[in-house]
């Protein structure tokens, strides 16, 4: 007898696999269960309807939300605030990663900086930007850069910066410029680190637009939230978080598509 | 000398390279090496490590540049890489990005030939090294032996004069090697490229060249040129010949002490 496992293949093992019809059922498997906990959570756990309330309330809060038109206005302002900021801080993120890659003395002299602002709570600045700024979309977009640029910077410069020698030798010993090195081994080798720079921008962007407009805001989910926080509203205000979460998951699975299109040669 | 500027040859010229690391004593790699290849000859390098064996290589290829002499290739002076020489380096170094045909189409790509026209130049070659179904795979799908096959192949696909490996098969079990070096021979009577081959097996070394240039360590020179008699084609039944034992026997005696030295052992 082998002593190969020889086991009969479990329910399990499919739904471990990584075909699309796999990962949707996981999905909604997860989906479900989080659904349930919450029910139960709020039947027979959390007597404080301040605190939570059940599922039903909470969507038809948002149904309510979404009829009255004040819905609409908020997505509206929050997705236009994300719609600016977000770009920019992956584009200004990319370039400035990228000088800092191509330059050791920059890189030296601005690293102390650029720790001490990543690791700064960039949203303990939110009032100054509402004061300064206003309470329309001008302050939330610098908020949000400000929150997003960082991930993407330091992973910009460590994935160009950290391409395998031998690689850039080869491609020199093919009679490769500087310029096609860059574009034939550094800049593809960077971009699963690019991609995961802005994985970790995104949702510290979300954390920036919905603090940013806690603070002073005529529209926007954290405006919404902070309204709904103020009188007592819980359903209301969990139905703009879920909302929320949606969008995080949303962002998270469509940037997972975008890397399995950009990088295919990565091992799941 | 006329043989010396035909397309193919190599002629090293009194070339040393030291290496000055910033805040550290220099490093003297290599030192007076005088070398002539013939346009078609099969070279073989063989030597205790830091004997500068790939230094040389590099040299050769022009990824380095000699402090001092010169080394001409094809009657030209080497000054950078250039198409006419290609390197096989000890690890794959494939683009893990792209995928193999890609990847032996990458120095025609590099040199402005078009995508289409460089895949179809690379599935001829791939085809050569028996890798045709894997094409479409990425690197990272291939075994040791396949990857280093593809890495032959994007050398080739460049149709060099000269074909400069550095220690090709070193990774690869013991099995592999003997059938890799086999069919490098393969290639190499099709083809009548020159070849430099360095090599830690000093059997492999024999088997595979015309001539051995055995270098010796600290620093790095050539200590002699074993000239290999046997005929072409050659099999591997070869190996257990007494003359090929004592051809072994002699290069092992040139650079055993080295060997010693550099285990500590005296």
């Amino acid at each position: 007898m082998s002593t190969a496992t020889r086991q009969k293949p479990s329910p399990l093992s499919w739904l471990g696999g990584s075909t699309r019809g796999a990962s949707v059922t996981r999905l909604v498997l997860s989906l479900t269960l989080f659904i349930i906990l919450w029910q139960v959570a709020a039947t027979y756990l959390v007597d404080n309807r301040l605190l939570l309330v059940p599922v039903d309330e909470v969507v038809v809060a948002l149904g309510n939300e979404i009829s009255s038109g004040a819905f609409g206005k908020n997505f509206a302002t929050t997705f236009l605030e994300l719609a600016i900021a977000f770009p920019l801080a992956v584009f200004g993120g990319f370039v400035i990663g990228a000088i800092l890659a191509g330059s050791k003395p920059v890189r030296q002299t601005l690293d102390p900086i650029l720790t001490a602002l990543y690791s700064l709570p960039i949203v303990a600045l939110a009032p100054l930007f509402t004061a300064g700024l206003g309470f329309g979309i001008a302050s939330k977009v610098a908020v949000v850069v400000l929150m997003a640029i960082f991930p993407v910077i330091t992973n910009t410069d460590a994935g160009l910066r950290s391409a395998e020698p031998n690689l850039i030798e080869t491609a020199r010993s093919y009679g490769a410029s500087r310029t096609q090195v860059l574009r034939t081994v550094t800049l593809p080798h960077s971009v699963p680190f690019i991609i995961s720079g802005i994985r970790v921008a995104f949702a510290r962007a979300l954390v920036g637009v919905i603090v940013a407009e806690f603070f002073g805001a005529i529209a926007g989910f954290g405006f919404a939230i902070a309204a709904a926080a103020q009188s007592y509203q819980t359903a209301r205000l969990l139905g703009y978080v879920v909302v929320l979460g949606a969008v995080g998951l949303i962002a998270s699975i469509g940037l997972t598509a975008l890397e399995k299109r950009l990088a295919p040669w990565k091992e799941d | 000398m006329e043989t010396n500027t035909e397309p193919g040859s190599i002629v090293v010229d009194g070339v040393g390279l030291t290496f000055t690391p910033p805040r550290r004593d220099p490093v003297v790699a290599l030192e007076d090496v005088n070398l002539t290849v013939a346009p078609g000859e099969f070279v073989c390098v063989v030597g205790a490590s830091g004997s500068g064996k790939s230094t040389l290589l590099r040299l050769l290829d022009g990824l380095l540049e000699p402090t001092y002499g010169t080394i001409t290739a094809g009657g030209k002076e080497v000054s950078g890489p250039s198409p006419d020489r290609a390197m096989v380096f000890q690890t794959d170094n494939l683009m893990p990005w792209s995928t193999v045909i890609d990847n032996v189409a990458y120095g025609l790509v590099l040199g402005g030939m078009k995508r289409s026209e460089a895949r179809e130049i690379a599935a001829t070659q791939l085809e050569r090294v028996g890798l045709s179904k894997s094409a479409r795979q990425y690197p990272r799908q291939l075994s040791g032996g396949m990857r280093q096959r593809v890495n032959i192949a994007r050398a080739l696909a460049v149709d060099p004069q000269v074909l400069l490996l550095d220690e090709p098969f070193a990774a690869l079990d013991a099995q592999t090697r003997e059938i890799m070096s086999a069919e490098l021979l393969g290639i190499w009577s099709a083809d009548k490229k020159t070849v430099v081959f360095i090599t830690h097996q000093i059997d492999e070394a024999v088997y595979l060249a015309d001539r051995v240039v055995v270098l010796s360590a600290h620093p790095g020179t050539v200590r002699e040129i074993v000239t290999v008699p046997f005929d072409r084609p050659r099999d591997l039944s070869l190996k257990r010949t007494p003359e090929f034992g004592r051809i072994v026997d002699h290069i092992w005696s040139l650079i055993e002490d080295e060997v010693r030295g550099s285990l500590g052992l005296s």
